[in-house]
This record gives structure tokens, C-alpha cells and sequence, in this order.
């Protein structure tokens, strides 16, 4: 830990730099994407994937999976799975005359819970407490899930048939949500190029971020340094949201935790000790977008609107 | 550093009683807004010192911890607790600026704190220099008893042991108790028993507990009295000594006022409070103009009371005897008599006439200690003339009155239940421009005469009460007069309500007004003043125009005659001059003498009013405003060639400013060696934020500096690196609690973000 306090930018980037390089090579020509991936999972909060069929969520989503060791659990949300098929069961063993636990995804260290909206609110809603605190209660019993418990949703935004829309209570359980868009040209032809080499397992697969090792750097995120008008400007920020005409709910305290987390991970994947008013301003659009519900469509132009109406702390 | 909060704040509040007991003395005889200004001063003066002591508290223990150990945050806070503002957030911020950089502040927070002490004790005097300047005099010993109460407060604040503070303590209880001593009002004792009540509240809970252990025997006298402050005190009293030696001769006992400024005989301060020697009944009755009443004195004495006649007589010198020339003459039965020879008899019975031939003034004896004897009272504007008499016709030496203005039965009417009586010339003006009257008060104290002096263009009178229009008339010389009595009463307040007249009419109205005035204006300049002189002849107004000398009767016989070569109207008037410097301010009116009887013209304009004229050198000219479209016509006229001159330079200067604002920021950065790192850090920023505003396009606020500065310098690498290098640096500074900063790379980033990179930048080219 103090290796960690004194030498972060080095000691950090062992890790960080293959795991870049790893999603680098699956999902062509999205650094900032990647950038964001990576400080939403050192922030410890939780990843939704927004965007068309084919852009690359799940395999992005599972490239990461694989990188951290531990155990990837992965649910395909259909609208007959049950809460319990995400959390586990009890079932009365006959032998032994007693019930046993028998533990659901959740209790994996990255979760993949594939096109998320597909599956019933029931269903969806047995993540909350998992995704909010780390543990599931079942039957009463509280059951700590692992500590770097990662969930990384998908949803497809286009096809609204026998889909689900994500409640509120949920949303704003993630951290950010992402859009990957489509690639550019150049990386087009690159990702063509990729598709006619012969597969070499060994190069994609293998852990290079070990779960403990994630568990440090996450704790050092949270010793990064927020100044106190880097605060202020972000509770200006977050007051602005509630109190915007097109924004008909604003930021609650949690998103403002999340917000100032996530900042510190940018910061710390910037090399720095420190959060500047950049760092915030930088992730806003993906912190915000999950949790804004406004009354136009254009999200993003709100959140210009919202960022250009708060002054930035400047240099003095 | 033995101060304790509670203390401090006590001895603040006892020095800010003291000062508060002086406001009740000084205002209701001064003008207030200049007493509000100073307290204001004084307020802001003390809180200003107030928060540099916090400043200077929070930099002695930053400075003192970054020595040892510096903890975490949160203990910088502790001994600031002297004041209620919370220090925290700069305190914490401070205490992450280099050992070296923080002496240096400490010694300007120093600096800043003692100059400010200084301050806040010259606030009254630098305030009454001020007013003074500003025509509004403050009496000396109420800036000097000011001025000490504001050393009481500065002491209070700054005082750094218990012993200074009892300084603060020994000063504001002199100023209450000396301020309660000095005031009439018995409720002055409150602030007294306010005072004392809080210095022993705080005697008491500071000394107590050693009282209690303070055994008799065991007292020992703390203070050992320096040889050196000794003999300092000595030489300071020997050098002020040897600084008014030579005044010593001159001092005499007090004639009457306690100080120079409650008033005098002879010298007059503006900020006098009443006249000394005035008597106390005109001093009882000083504060209001009604107030004058039957007053148990015998100041108003009938004998005391001349006529105008008597005063010029006194002033000017009184007509000379004219020869009696012999004619031979033969006893005529009366019958034969001719009536306009009775008429002249009678008219110079009745002293309606003014000669110019006049004796030069007997020398009075004048004691010095003798009173003023005010003829009339006169609240109003000061430096103008109240008229008495007029005359018309001049026959060379003579001059009287022929034309015929007189009114028996002037208009009436009520204005706000009082019933005013008006010339009914005026009467029609006044309501058609009710803007330009303006309403006076006079009292008559002791003038015989039923002629009120009245300011020119005057347009009606009111008298409390007097509700009968045949009270008052026009004489025939067109002047207010109270017919059917033998002088006006004495103690008489008359409202009088005149006219003003703008420039722009005089200027419509005369036909040769620019011409009079140069004549004037010569007559002033080119003439002597000088009652004194004897004449020879037999008409003075030749030897008058030879000598170049001569009384203001002759001054206005020679401008009057002047104006009758222009082809204007003019005639004499006699009464007073009410001299600015007679006003006091306190009484709130202006005392007219029989030393300021006076001698002037009038002029007529077309429409028949007269206006006046001052030839006299030596006596204020009549202001006549001009309005503001001719004082714009008559600026434009005098500067068309300084404002087009004025105006070129501007554009030019507008359509250079990129060149010379830039050349100013390069100026402005290169001074900002000595500044803190962070303030160079800021003022970087600022400058290339000015810049970018020069070009019209400012960094939107919602937009990180940071995130701006990248995106300008975006398209060229090499400012993208200094760029770079300069964002980190502040960032680590203002944001990360970093300290170093190497002043080239941000004077590589204020060089590179310069005026013409940004204008490529921002796409404006």
C-alpha cells in the first residue's frame, strides 16, 4: 500500500497499460472508450453498455472479464429469467437433511449481465441491493459478494420490442454508461484485417490484472486528493442538474459519490495524486447520461447546457 | 502574544462607545453626511484591520508549524478563534506556500496591518481635511476629540499585550467621560454608565483572580519606568516648546468661545458653532429661524437701531453739505408759490435721493471684544445683495427716484394654508415656472425701516399669520415695503420667495448682455475699491473715472451710466451684501451687518423684469446658471479642436489596442517576478484569458481552464508541450497542494498562448 502511495503513476501503470493494450487489440480505434472502461472499474462502480447490435459491448465486456483474474459470471437476460437464477437459491439437501446454498452469478468477481433491458423489472431488480452494497440477502441471510464484484450491463437502445426499460432506481446504480459508437474507417479495415488471421488463443486470454491487485489500486484511487472548490464545483454541478428546466431528475447524492469517484480514477489513470476540474468536467457526459432523465431525447446537449452554465474553479 | 479573544473584544467595544458618544455633540450642528462618511471610514478602516489580523494570526502559526512537522489539516485552525469569521479555508490553502515566499508575506501582512492602524487614527482628520475641501467644515476639536476615539479603537484592535490595550481603555474613557462632560443633554450620562458599566465588567473578570492572590506586601510594581522613555517624553516636550516659542507672546486669555471654532468676534470659522458675543438670547434662539421671540434681553434695544441712511453714513461717509448758493431772492407772497417746489423739499425729507458726493467714513472705535450687531438675518444663499432702495434718475452728482412700480394691493394667495402676497408682475411668472423660486427666510432684528430687504427679482412675502394684503406694498421705486408703520417690527422672520434667472434669458432678453459684461468685467479689473477716498470736485464720478478709485457708489454710478451708453435700462440700488464668509453654519443663517451696507445696479430685460449687476471688485457677481444646452454650446465652441484631437487618439487607440494591450501583459507579467507561484500561476491564466477576450472570444466559464488552454494550443506541438507543461504545474499547485514552479516554462506558456497564435487558434484568420 505505501509502495502504491509513493510511486502510484509507475506501479499503477504495470497493469493498467497491459489491460489498455488487451482491450486496445479487441475493440479497435476507442481509446477514450477504454480510458473510461478503465476508470469506471477502478472507481469500483458499475458499467453500462449502451449502443447498437454489433459495436462491440460484449466482447469488450468479456475482454475485460477475462483480464481480471477471478471468476467471470455472465447471465444472458431473457424475460423468463428469475431473481433467483441472478442471486442463487437455497435447496433442501436430502442427504444431509439440511439446506444448501447454492450461489448465482453474482457471486462471481465480474458479472456480465448481457442486454440487461430484455429481462423483467423483477428480475432486474434483484440487482440492486448486489450492485448498491456487495451482498445479496436471501432468505433473511446476507450473503457479502466478492469485493471487487464488477457489473457490466449491456443494453441495446434501438430495439424497444419486448424490451424492459431500466428503472430509475437501477440506473442510478450505475456509474456510467457508455456508448462505443461505430469506428472509424482506418480501424474498420483493421478490425477486417484481425478477422482473417488465424486465432491465436494464448495472446487474448490469460489474467493481467490480478484481483488483489485491482483491490489496491482501487484503494488508492480513493486516497486521491479532491480540493475543495474541485468539490464545490462539483455540488454547483450537481445542484445545477436539479435545478435545470429540461432536467426533470437531477443528480441524487449517490450519483454525486459515483461523480467525484469516478473523477478520482481519471485522475489517477492521468498519473496524478489530485482531482482537477478537468477530471470532472471529462467524465460528466457518461456519469451523467445514466442518471439524467430529461425531457428531450438530446441528453447530451442538456449536459452541455448544464456544464456551460457552472463556472469552473479557475487558477488563483 | 498573551491575548485573549474576550478581552480583545471588550476593549474594541469600549473604544467604539467612545467614539459613539461623540456623535450626539457633533450631529445635529453638522453636515451629516460628511460625520456618516467618517464614521463609515472608520468602520470599514476597523474591519479592514481586523481581518489583516486574522491574516496575520493564521501566518504566524502556519509559519511557526511549517517549522516542525506540518500535520494534516484542521490544526491550522486552532488559535484563530479571536474572530467570528471562520479561517479555515485560507489558512489550510496558505499553508502550502514555500517557507521563503511566507516570510516575505508575513512582512507584508505586517506592513499591511500597521499602516492600517495608522489609517483608522487619521481617519477623522484625513475625513475634516476632505470636507473642508469640500466647503463643509468640521469644528477642529471635534476631529481632534474623533481622532482620539478612533486611536482607542485602532489601540483595541492592535494591541498585541494587556498593557498596550489599557492605553485603549485610559483613551476611550477619557473621550466618554470628557464628551459626557462637554454635552447639555442629561442623557448624555447613559453612555457614561454604559462605559463604566463595561469597564468594570471587564477590570473584574480579567483581574480578579489576582486580586485574590495579590497579598499587599506581596504587590511589586511591574512597570520600571525607562530612563530612555524619559527622556524621549522630555525632548518631545522641549522641541514643541521651540516650535511655538515665538507664539507664546501672542496668547491671550479666552474672550469669550471655549474654543476657536465655537465662534468670535472677529475671526469666523466655517465651522463655527455660534456666534460668541452674539448674546445668549440670539444664541438660545439660534438653532430655528421661528424661534426668535420675546427673548429677556436687552441685546434689541430701540437705540441700538439705525436706518440705512445712518449705516451708509457710518460705511460709506456721509453726504457732504452742499454750498448753499446765494441767489438773490425776494419775499413772495405765498400764494405765488409754486407747487413743485414744496414737492422737492418734501421728497428730500423723506431722504428719497442718493448722492454720490459723499464725505469719506469717520473712523470708528472697534473693541475687540465688542458684539456683532446683526441689522438682519438671512437664511439663505450666501454672496448676494438684498436691495433697500432704488433710484432711477441721476443728475451727475444725485440720484433719485422718478419712476412709478408702486402696488397698493399686491395678489394673493395661499400656498400650503399660508397666505403669500405677490407682485402681481411676478405673481403670473411664478406659477408659469414655479422650478426657478426659491423661498428665503430674513429676520429683521433691528433695522428702521418699513423697506424689506429683499433679494432681487424678488416675487412675493409671507409673514406668519398676517393674513391682510394692506400689511404690505410696492413702493414707487418698485421695492417691498410694510406701509402704514414706522419700521418694521423687529424679530420679524419674512418668508420671501424670488426668482432665479437662467443665462439663456439674459442672453434673449438683453440686447447687449456680452457687451455688458466685458464693461463690467473691465470696471472690476481695471478700478479700485477704496471707501476711503476724499473727492475734490464737485462731481465725484469724473474724479472717480480719473483716479480709478472710489467707494461702490461710484462703481455703480459708473456702471449704471455704462449700461444707459448700451442702451439699456440700469438703476441704483442700495442695501445690503451678505457676505459668504457671515453664514454660520450651525445657526443655519447668514448675520448681516451695518458693515455690509452696499451700493449696486440693476438692468432691465425686455420683459421688464431687472436683474442685477455687481461692478464692485471685491463682492461676488450674481450667478446667473447658464443651462446646460448653452454651457455645451459654449464647451463645444471653446474645444472642438481638443475634442477632435481627443477623439482621433481614442480610435487610434481602439483600433491599436490588440499592439499596446498586448505590449501592457507582457509588461504586467514581466512585474510579476515577486509574486507568490500561485499568483503567477493565476495571473498566466488571466492573461491569456484577456487576450483571447481582446479577440472577442473568451473562455466560456462553464469550460476548465485547462480543457481551454489544450484546445487552443491543439494544432501546434510545441505550444501543445509548453501548454502541457504549464496546466500541470498549476494544477499540482492549486489543486494538488504542489509548491514548485519554475517561472520560465509559465513564461514560455505566456510568450507562446500570445495574441496572434491565439487569433489562428480561435479561427480568426
Amino acid at each position: 500500500m505505501d509502495a502504491l502511495l509513493s510511486e502510484p503513476s509507475s506501479e499503477m501503470s504495470a497493469g493498467l497499460m497491459t489491460l489498455r493494450d488487451r482491450l486496445g487489440r479487441v475493440l479497435l480505434g476507442k481509446s477514450e472508450q477504454i480510458e473510461m472502461v478503465l476508470a469506471c472499474l477502478l472507481s469500483q462502480g458499475h458499467l453500462l453498455l449502451d449502443d447498437l447490435p454489433g459495436t462491440g459491448k460484449t466482447t469488450l465486456a468479456k475482454a475485460l472479464a477475462d483480464s481480471l483474474g477471478g471468476r467471470l459470471a455472465r447471465i444472458q437476460c431473457t424475460p423468463d429469467l428469475l431473481p433467483t437464477d441472478v442471486t442463487g437459491f437455497n435447496l433442501f439437501n436430502q442427504k444431509t437433511r439440511e439446506f444448501e446454498f447454492h450461489p448465482g452469478p453474482v457471486f462471481g468477481d465480474v458479472l456480465l449481465a448481457d442486454e440487461l433491458n430484455r429481462t423483467t423489472p423483477r428480475t432486474q431488480s434483484a440487482l440492486l441491493e448486489a450492485m448498491a452494497e456487495r451482498q445479496v440477502t436471501i432468505d433473511a441471510v446476507p450473503h457479502t459478494l466478492s469485493e471487487t464484484f464488477f457489473v457490466i450491463a449491456t443494453q441495446n437502445p434501438i430495439d424497444s420490442h419486448g424490451a424492459y426499460p431500466l428503472p430509475e432506481a437501477q440506473l442510478d446504480r450505475f456509474t456510467i454508461k457508455l456508448q462505443i459508437g461505430y469506428p472509424d474507417r482506418q480501424a474498420q479495415l483493421g478490425i477486417l484485417e484481425n478477422a482473417t488471421k488465424a486465432k491465436d488463443s494464448n495472446a487474448a486470454s490469460g489474467d493481467v490484472v490480478s484481483l488483489t491487485r485491482l483491490r489496491q489500486m482501487q484503494q488508492h484511487v480513493q486516497t486521491i486528493t479532491v480540493h475543495p472548490r474541485v468539490r464545490e464545483y462539483l455540488v454547483d454541478l450537481v445542484e445545477a442538474t436539479r435545478n435545470h428546466s429540461a432536467i426533470q431528475l437531477g443528480v441524487s447524492p449517490r450519483g454525486m459519490l459515483h461523480w467525484q469517484r469516478i473523477s478520482q480514477a481519471w485522475a489517477a489513470l492521468q498519473g496524478r495524486d489530485f482531482v482537477t476540474p478537468s477530471d470532472v468536467a471529462k467524465v460528466a457526459h457518461p456519469v451523467l447520461s445514466v442518471r439524467l432523465l430529461t425531457a428531450t431525447d438530446d441528453v447530451d446537449s442538456v449536459i452541455d447546457q448544464v456544464m456551460s452554465q457552472v463556472a469552473a474553479p479557475e487558477y488563483k | 502574544m498573551s491575548t485573549s479573544p474576550r478581552r480583545r473584544i471588550e476593549a474594541i467595544l469600549l473604544a467604539t462607545i467612545g467614539i459613539l458618544s461623540v456623535v450626539p455633540l457633533r450631529i445635529f450642528v453638522e453636515s451629516s453626511p460628511w460625520l456618516f462618511a467618517e464614521l463609515a471610514a472608520i468602520a470599514i478602516l476597523a474591519a479592514l484591520r481586523l481581518y489583516a489580523g486574522t491574516r496575520e494570526q493564521a501566518a504566524g502559526t502556519a509559519t511557526r508549524e511549517s517549522g516542525t512537522a506540518r500535520k494534516p489539516t484542521g490544526t491550522a485552525t486552532k488559535p484563530t478563534g479571536t474572530i467570528r469569521k471562520p479561517a479555515g479555508a485560507p489558512v489550510q490553502a496558505d499553508a502550502s506556500v514555500p517557507a521563503e515566499s511566507a516570510a516575505t508575506r508575513d512582512l507584508r501582512i505586517s506592513f499591511a496591518c500597521n499602516g492600517l492602524s495608522a489609517l483608522l487614527m487619521l481617519s477623522p482628520i484625513l475625513v475634516a481635511i476632505a470636507a473642508r475641501a469640500f466647503g463643509a467644515a468640521v469644528p477642529f476639536e471635534m476631529t481632534a476629540l474623533s481622532a482620539f476615539g478612533a486611536a482607542a479603537l485602532s489601540i483595541a484592535i492592535s494591541a498585541k499585550t494587556d498593557r498596550t490595550r489599557s492605553m485603549s481603555l485610559v483613551a476611550s474613557g477619557f473621550l466618554v467621560l470628557f464628551a459626557t462632560a462637554i454635552s447639555d443633554s442629561p442623557r448624555a450620562a447613559i453612555i457614561a454608565i454604559v462605559w463604566m458599566t463595561g469597564c468594570v465588567w471587564h477590570l473584574v473578570a480579567n483581574h480578579w483572580e489576582r486580586l485574590e492572590v495579590c497579598l499587599a506586601d506581596s504587590v511589586r510594581p511591574t512597570v520600571v519606568v525607562r530612563p530612555l522613555t524619559i527622556l524621549a517624553a522630555v525632548v518631545l516636550c522641549v522641541l514643541g516648546g521651540w516650535a511655538a516659542h515665538d507664539r507664546f507672546g501672542d496668547s491671550q486669555r479666552f474672550t469669550g468661545g471655549f474654543m476657536p471654532t465655537s465662534g468670535g468676534s472677529k475671526w469666523s470659522d466655517p465651522a463655527a458653532r455660534s456666534g460668541v458675543g452674539s448674546g445668549d438670547a440670539a444664541i438660545a434662539a439660534k438653532d430655528h429661524a421661528e424661534s426668535f421671540g420675546a427673548v429677556e434681553s436687552d441685546l434689541f434695544l430701540e437705540t441700538t437701531q439705525s436706518t440705512l441712511f445712518d449705516m451708509f453714513t457710518d460705511s460709506i461717509g456721509e453726504p457732504k453739505r452742499r454750498k448753499v448758493k446765494r441767489e438773490f431772492r425776494q419775499g413772495l407772497a405765498p400764494e405765488k408759490l409754486i407747487e413743485t417746489h414744496e414737492k422737492t423739499v418734501k421728497s428730500e425729507q423723506g431722504s428719497s435721493s442718493f448722492t454720490t458726493d459723499r464725505m469719506p467714513p469717520k473712523k470708528h472705535r472697534h473693541f475687540k471684544d465688542a458684539t456683532q450687531d446683526a441689522v438682519v438675518q438671512w437664511d439663505g444663499p450666501t454672496g448676494i445683495r438684498l436691495a433697500m432702495h432704488r433710484y432711477d434718475t441721476f443728475d451727475g452728482v444725485q440720484w433719485s427716484n422718478q419712476g412709478n412700480h408702486a402696488v397698493a394691493n399686491l395678489t394673493e394667495q395661499s400656498i400650503r394654508e399660508r397666505p403669500w402676497f405677490f407682485d402681481p408682475d411676478m405673481h403670473d411668472r411664478i406659477n408659469k415656472n414655479s422650478d426657478s423660486v426659491q423661498v428665503n427666510l430674513l429676520k429683521v432684528l433691528r433695522l428702521d425701516s418699513t423697506r424689506i430687504p429683499t433679494p432681487m427679482m424678488t416675487a412675493g412675502l409671507h409673514i406668519k399669520d398676517i393674513i391682510q394684503r394692506q400689511f404690505f406694498g410696492i413702493d414707487p421705486d418698485g421695492t417691498f415695503f410694510m406701509p402704514g408703520r414706522e419700521k418694521i417690527p423687529p424679530l420679524t422672520v419674512v418668508n420671501i420667495a424670488s426668482m432665479s434667472v437662467m443665462e439663456d434669458e439674459l442672453l434673449e432678453q438683453v440686447p447687449a448682455y456680452e457687451q455688458l459684461r466685458q464693461r463690467i468685467q473691465k470696471i472690476r479689473t481695471e478700478f479700485v475699491f477704496d471707501r476711503g477716498i476724499t473727492t475734490e470736485g464737485d462731481v465725484p464720478l469724473d474724479e472717480f473715472i480719473r483716479t480709478r478709485r472710489g467707494g461702490d457708489h461710484l462703481f455703480a454710478t459708473y456702471a449704471a451710466m455704462q449700461a444707459r451708453e448700451l442702451g439699456l435700462r440700469s438703476r441704483l440700488v442700495t442695501g445690503f451684501y451678505v457676505r459668504p464668509d457671515a453664514f454660520e453654519y450651525s445657526a443655519g443663517h447668514a448675520n448681516v451687518t451695518a458693515d455690509d451696507v452696499h451700493v449696486w445696479v440693476e438692468i432691465q430685460m425686455d420683459d421688464g423684469r431687472w436683474f442685477e449687476i455687481e461692478p464692485t471688485p471685491g463682492y461676488l457677481e450674481p450667478v446667473y446658471q447658464p443651462s446646460l444646452f448653452l454651457r455645451a454650446k459654449r464647451m463645444v465652441a471653446a474645444y472642438w479642436l481638443h475634442a477632435v484631437v481627443v477623439a482621433c487618439v481614442l480610435a487610434m487607440l481602439y483600433a491599436t489596442r490588440l499592439i499596446w494591450v498586448e505590449w501592457l501583459l507582457t509588461l504586467g507579467w514581466s512585474l510579476t517576478w515577486p509574486l507568490s507561484p500561485k499568483r503567477q500561476l493565476s495571473i498566466a491564466m488571466r492573461i491569456i484569458e484577456c487576450r483571447a477576450g481582446m479577440l472577442g472570444k473568451p473562455r466560456p466559464i462553464g469550460k476548465p481552464q485547462r480543457d481551454w488552454v489544450e484546445a487552443l494550443s491543439a494544432s501546434d506541438a510545441t505550444l501543445r508541450t509548453r501548454v502541457a507543461q504549464y496546466c500541470d504545474a498549476a494544477d499540482r499547485v492549486v489543486f494538488g497542494g504542489g509548491r514548485d514552479v519554475d517561472r520560465e516554462s509559465i513564461s514560455r506558456f505566456v510568450r507562446g498562448l500570445s495574441s496572434t497564435k491565439l487569433r489562428r487558434s480561435l479561427g480568426l484568420q
